[in-house]
């Protein structure tokens, strides 16, 4: 770059070049050949469509880089390739025409390659084809002779092995040097020549053929192969009971690893936040200050950086699936079960992800190029239980459920049926819904499922660890700075309004309640946990613990919980569960954490032995407010697990289904259909619950 | 008239046209799927649909309902060229 004695940089205008191309020619690797990471990633004006833009400088010329959307033709089907047509066309907002146009053409399908590349040189614009996948051509005995197929095209067509960069600077040459081309010989005669009998749509893809089919004729030479190695793989890999073997343990392996694998990543990531804080602690007095920074901002970044390890974990395997071309494979073994919801194979990744966690998962479904299938996998995956809900269930069906066995089997017991019809529960109703949406919300034309199934590749390092990067870092940018805001709002909603006075009358109150009820209770077991309780509350922990319990139910949120109490009590709960439904909303793993404080028991870790049995201890004492009735019966923790299990009660899983959908509509709308569907399926199992169980 | 849903894995059939308009008629064209081309059906999905396709020299996947709309020219038989052994792979009910 030249500077000028005033300082100012005096170069060149950028050249803006467009990198067109089919789906899984190599694209991408291309990019980073050329241009290294991206320098700008970020949506196009109006779409959720990505708009990657990467800046280098060759012979002295600064040029940009647009890596437009995979795309087939130039009528587009999809909003992705929407996007890439109507950049070329400079019919883009705010995006004039690109100087230059990169087609990149694969050498093992130049067949059908060279459909979206004769169209596009039929634009005008100064054009290079840049042929990938030489190699991988070789090994199929295809031969592809570049200075002819250049003659053929009126354009530039350079070679290129883009992992191992042979040949980028010959195309980074041949890009600054590109001319308008001619117009292709015989394209138009061909097209020209079709039956008008055909219909219009056909009309163009059978003269484009046509004219394609003797442009390599001469130029692919095929030397015969025996059997290729794709050939092998595809045929135990998409082999009936050998594909699907495979599939299930690749699977397992995605599933178990963002599962069992993050949690001590996770685990990390929270006592490296905890300790912190706790530094944090300890150098700011006490006061709304400290426990802002602390409880709001610290504990807010702590739970958005906790779900990196998942979101880092599933992109590396979707990058590397993707990169080898099992990921279509998985979704043609899997497409027939998703049909009959009206998804496709597509979605079966982003909905198992789910399982895990929805927030990776909801990510995934950029894998979905479909938009209409993307969406609705997104809303039906904070259907699939999270882990997040499983320390609900599992407190839950271990203090509440009889632990006996069924029909005489001794292994097969009631909590672990409860457990897996939680489970089932989350996918059944997603499929309900499913069946529901795309009969009503998302009615229309079926869309075109007509997938390819790429050669198997080596999967580039580079491009995986980029693909992780990106992910990572669209979650931390763009919905990260949303769940932190939303953290501090409800640090704020939980410790305000700060009435002492109301806090103290609520002590008392306690205290005077378990006097009340000690004096008149026969039950030995009870007298004695209740005489705990009371004297708990003489000691400065006991009484602390309270204080902040009592502070939780006389905060906003408690209020709310009291406010909403009429709603809740049909599901058989008292005001402090619809508390603690209500103030889980920051996340879900919070709940148990939540129903410490309420009943009084301070900061527990219930996922600890001791932490587990003392809120066990607790909720099995509770009862109704100036009664004797205890709250947690068989009926209440089922109708608590079945609200957990369907709810939307997840701030950081909306903030993404906004971020993912470009919109606050979905993320408000599916809160409300999930609320909406938790409590009903809450109301039916408490009240058929009690029916038949008393 | 035969579609291209009622050809046997392993076997070729030529195609005589697509039928319909729509996007996915569209797509298929593009695709390759061009009245004259060869296509092979190479196997199906585990539960029948979709199918896996071969046509100018690659790889892909429809559904069986639309296969429904290429129609072909009565079947070549099993082809011996490329994917040589595939037609002692799979054979699967329809």
């Amino acid at each position: 770059m030249n500077v000028t004695a005033a300082g100012v940089a005096e170069s060149p205008p950028p050249l803006t070049v467009a990198l067109l191309g089919n789906p899984n020619t190599g694209k991408s690797t291309l990019f980073s050949a050329l241009a290294g990471i991206p320098t700008r990633v970020g949506n196009y004006p109006g779409v959720t469509v990505e708009e990657k833009v990467g800046r280098f400088v060759h012979a002295g010329r600064p040029i940009d880089l647009i890596d437009l959307p995979g795309t087939y033709s130039l009528s587009p089907k999809s909003p992705d390739e929407k996007v890439a047509v109507d950049l070329l066309r400079g019919r883009l907002a705010g995006m004039p025409a690109p100087d230059r146009i990169v087609i990149v053409v694969d050498a093992t399908n130049l067949e059908r390659n060279l459909y979206l590349a004769s169209q596009a040189i039929e634009i005008g614009l100064p054009t290079v084809i840049a042929l990938t996948l030489g190699d991988a051509a070789a090994d199929r005995g295809i031969e592809v002779d570049a200075a002819e197929l250049s003659r053929r095209l009126g354009c530039g067509v350079v070679p290129v092995v883009a992992p191992r960069r042979q040949g980028i600077t010959r195309l980074a040459d041949a890009i600054l040097a590109a001319l308008p081309p001619r117009q292709p010989e015989g394209l138009a005669a061909a097209l020209a020549a079709v039956d008008p009998a055909q219909p219009p749509t056909a009309r163009e893809a059978i003269g484009r053929y046509a004219w394609i089919e003797r442009v390599i004729e001469g130029v692919v030479r095929r030397r015969p192969v025996a059997r290729t190695i794709d050939d092998r793989i595809d045929a135990v890999v998409t082999h009936r009971v050998w594909g699907t073997l495979l599939f299930a343990l690749m699977m397992l392996a995605v599933f178990t690893s963002i599962f069992w694998l993050s949690a001590p990543l996770m685990e990390g990531i929270s006592f490296g936040v905890d300790t912190f804080a706790e530094v944090v602690r300890g150098l700011l007095p006490e006061g709304a200050v400290r426990s802002l920074v602390v409880d709001g901002v610290i504990a807010g970044a702590g739970s958005v950086v906790v779900f990196i390890p998942q979101i880092a974990l599933l992109f590396f395997w979707i990058a590397l699936l993707e990169g080898c071309g099992y990921l279509s494979r998985a979704a043609f073994l899997m497409d027939r079960l998703l049909v009959g919801v009206g998804l496709s194979g597509k979605s079966f990744i982003p909905l198992l992800s789910s399982f895990a966690c929805a927030i990776p998962g909801i990510m995934a479904a950029r894998t979905i190029e479909n938009p209409r299938d993307r969406l609705l996998t997104i809303l039906l995956a904070p259907l699939m239980s999270c882990s997040a809900r499983l320390p609900v269930y599992l407190l839950m069906c271990g203090a509440f459920v009889p632990n006996v066995p069924l029909a005489g089997i001794p292994w097969l017991r009631l909590p672990a049926l409860v457990l897996a019809s939680l489970y089932a529960l989350g996918v059944i109703v997603a499929a309900l819904a499913a069946f529901v949406l795309t009969r009503t919300v998302f009615r229309g034309p079926p869309q075109p499922f007509v997938m390819e199934l790429p050669g198997w590749r080596w999967p580039q390092p580079g491009i995986v660890l980029e693909r992780v990067r990106e992910a990572t870092w669209s979650f931390l940018s763009g919905a990260g700075t949303t769940i932190l805001a939303m953290s501090v709002v409800l640090w704020a909603l939980s410790h305000y309004p700060r009435d002492e006075a109301a806090v103290e009358a609520e002590v008392a109150s306690e205290r005077t309640n378990l006097r009340v009820r000690l004096e008149g209770e026969a039950d030995e077991a009870t007298v004695a946990d209740l005489a705990a309780a009371l004297e708990a509350l003489d000691t400065p922990e006991g009484l602390d613990a309270a204080r902040r319990g009592a502070a939780q139910r006389c905060s906003f949120l408690g209020l709310a919980g009291r406010f909403i109490e009429p709603v809740v009590r049909p599901l058989g709960w008292d005001w402090r569960l619809g508390c603690a439904a209500i103030a889980s909303f920051p996340a879900r793993e919070v709940v148990l954490g939540t129903l410490g404080v309420i009943y009084n028991l301070g900061d527990v870790d219930a996922g600890s032995e001791e932490g587990g049995t003392a809120l066990v201890r607790r909720l099995r004492a509770a009862t109704w407010d100036g009664s004797r009735r205890k709250v947690f019966t068989l009926p209440v923790a089922l109708s608590i697990m079945v609200f957990f299990a369907l709810c939307a009660q997840c701030s950081s899983t909306l903030v993404v289904i906004g971020r993912e959908t470009g919109s606050w509509i979905w993320p408000l709308a599916s809160f409300s259909a999930m609320t909406v569907l938790a409590w009903l399926g809450a109301l039916v199992t408490y009240q058929v619950g009690t029916f038949f169980g008393g | 008239m035969t579609s291209l849903k009622e050809v046997a894995i392993g076997s070729t059939a030529e195609v005589e046209l697509i039928t319909g308009s729509d996007p996915t008629s569209e797509r298929l064209l593009e695709m390759g799927i061009t009245p004259g081309v060869l296509i092979t059906v190479i196997g199906a999905a585990p539960l029948g649909c979709p199918l896996e396709l071969e046509v100018r020299g690659y790889r892909l996947s429809i559904r069986r309902s639309d296969a429904a709309r290429v129609a072909v020219f009565p079947s070549l038989g099993a082809r011996s060229t490329r994917a040589g052994a595939m037609s002692v792979r799979r054979s699967l009910p329809r």
